[in-house]
């Protein structure tokens, strides 16, 4: 299988900076958020977000994580792989206001899971949804508020975006 | 087994429709269990406790003897897993009119329900019952052959007390003739590497049980020195149609679990009861109440392990019948 990589670290970091800009941008004033990194692959972004939010723009920005694994809608049929980030949302649900990450969008099943344990949780004021990579196939009405980057490729093909939180030097997105 | 078994653990690789006993699981097995058992735990202070996996599913519960926690603890993990349950006891059911334990079955399914958990005095009971239903059959105890999800929840207490126990001296003290708690327990630590001494009066201890590997002693001092975890066992009145030792006062006297005696084991040791305790017969009170004891860690793992085991069989159910489902289609 031929790997292409499509954005390297510079690249990467550009776009992560894009959609903390526009996130900042679409705020009314005064209003504050936490993050919500999407297990596995949202983690490491909600994180490198939370960065540039302190870095940028001198907010210290609380980060809680969902995995779900207890939420999925294809239980039945396949199998559920091991959970590396147990959902996790240090903060009061009720009235706040979340910034979903993921780091690619598909079909928008995992989204609409992650908004169904959400608000099984407490009833946030308002959610928006911000990922590195739209490559489309969406099957749900679902779209992100925030994208890095928009690709057109094969439904065979696979994304694979690396985060590295220590070294952001290796983050990159190929295709496979 | 250590702890990063139970981290690389892949719940694809759970293969049992029912869960009978312990003594058919593997290694493997006992670490998908704890890591899903660790999951649904780390969901326990949620404001809404319901997780969906189970939603749309029911439960039958059929206590055809007396329990308490079981039966709360297996109604509380199929609710939190978002299943309908419904319960039926021995002397509330048809069994009482001298139905069998198959019709009773049969008949349940016949209602559509998708799992049955059972709790009966016959050893067997499980597994001649799921032999005669398709759908998954949970063991909550069967006579004095096994108990599985009391054998897997104490074991998942240790090994978050403790972490890893191979190597460690565990302890069972007490009534292990009639005790299926007692044997699942002993089938779990054994596969999970820990050293197995069984003590208590000889007529409730025999000494045939040294051929599952554990050590057998009468001696109470050797049976606790420097144990790390002590299991103590509830003394089955209901259970004694012979006097196996002359009185209460005696047994407590002799292996009942009291300061003294506790001096004898590990300072950091674990004491474990699977309830109801007989306070002042097995263990002194304050005992019961120390910071070593993890009595009510247990009936919060409780419900942690059955859930993850009602999930874990109706999962593999449910995959099995998708697969015969597309395995049809594609023959007709």
């Amino acid at each position: 299988m031929s790997k292409t990589t499509i954005l390297d670290s510079a690249k990467v970091l550009k776009l992560v900076n894009h959609i903390a800009e526009a996130f900042i941008n679409s705020l009314s004033q005064g209003e504050n958020f936490s993050l919500v990194g999407l297990a596995n692959g949202g983690v490491s972004l909600a994180e490198i977000l939370k960065r540039v939010f302190a870095e940028r723009f001198a907010l210290d920005v609380p980060v809680g994580t969902i995995d779900i694994s207890f939420y999925r809608d294809d239980f039945s049929t396949r199998p559920v792989g091991k959970i590396k980030h147990p959902t996790d949302l240090p903060f009061n649900i009720d009235g706040n206001r979340l910034l979903l990450v993921d780091d690619v969008v598909e079909s928008g099943r995992t989204v609409r899971a992650a908004l169904t344990e959400i608000f099984d949780q407490g009833r946030p004021e308002w959610v928006r949804f911000a990922t590195l990579i739209d490559r489309g196939n969406r099957i749900l009405p679902i779209q992100p508020d925030f994208v890095g980057k928009t690709i057109d490729i094969p439904k065979t093909k696979q994304v694979r975006v690396s985060l590295d939180l220590q070294n952001q030097n290796c983050n990159s997105v190929s295709v496979y | 087994m250590d702890t990063e078994v139970i981290e690389n653990s892949v719940e694809s690789t759970w293969n049992h429709r029912d869960l009978l006993g312990i003594e058919e699981l593997s290694v493997a097995d006992l670490a998908v269990v704890f890591s899903v058992a660790k999951s649904f735990k780390k969901t326990f202070g949620r404001r809404v406790k319901k997780l969906p996996p189970l939603r749309g599913k029911t439960v039958a519960n059929l206590f055809m003897e007396p329990s308490t926690r079981t039966r709360v603890a297996f109604e509380m993990a199929a609710k939190r897993l978002s299943a309908d349950t419904i319960g039926v006891s021995g002397d509330s059911s048809s069994l009482t009119k001298g139905e069998s334990l198959t019709d009773t079955a049969r008949n349940i399914q016949a209602l559509d329900v998708d799992l049955i958990v059972l709790r009966h005095s016959s050893a067997g009971a499980a597994h001649f019952l799921s032999q005669r239903v398709d759908i998954p059959v949970i063991n909550a105890g069967d006579g004095a052959h096994e108990h599985p999800t009391q054998g897997l929840l104490d074991t998942f207490t240790m090994f978050e007390q403790k972490g890893s126990l191979q190597g460690k001296k565990v302890t069972i003290l007490g009534d292990i003739l009639f005790s299926r708690v007692a044997r699942s327990n002993i089938w779990a630590l054994q596969k999970l590497g820990a050293s197995v001494t069984v003590a208590g009066p000889s007529t409730l201890v025999p000494t045939r049980l040294e051929s599952l590997g554990v050590t057998v002693k009468h001696d109470l001092r050797q049976a606790l020195d420097g144990a790390e975890v002590v299991m103590l066992l509830r003394i089955q009145h209901e259970r004694q149609n012979t006097a196996l030792f002359p009185s209460i006062g005696e047994y407590c006297a002799m292996f009942g679990l009291n300061k003294t005696r506790a001096e004898w084991i590990d300072p950091n040791a674990l004491i474990m009861h699977p309830g109801p305790i007989n306070r002042g017969v097995e263990i002194d009170s304050d005992l019961a109440d120390s910071h070593r004891s993890v009595i009510l860690d247990q009936v919060t793992n409780g419900i942690a392990v059955r859930m993850a085991v009602l999930y874990l069989c109706s999962r593999y159910h449910d995959q099995q019948r998708v697969k015969a489902l597309s395995k049809e289609g594609e023959n007709g």
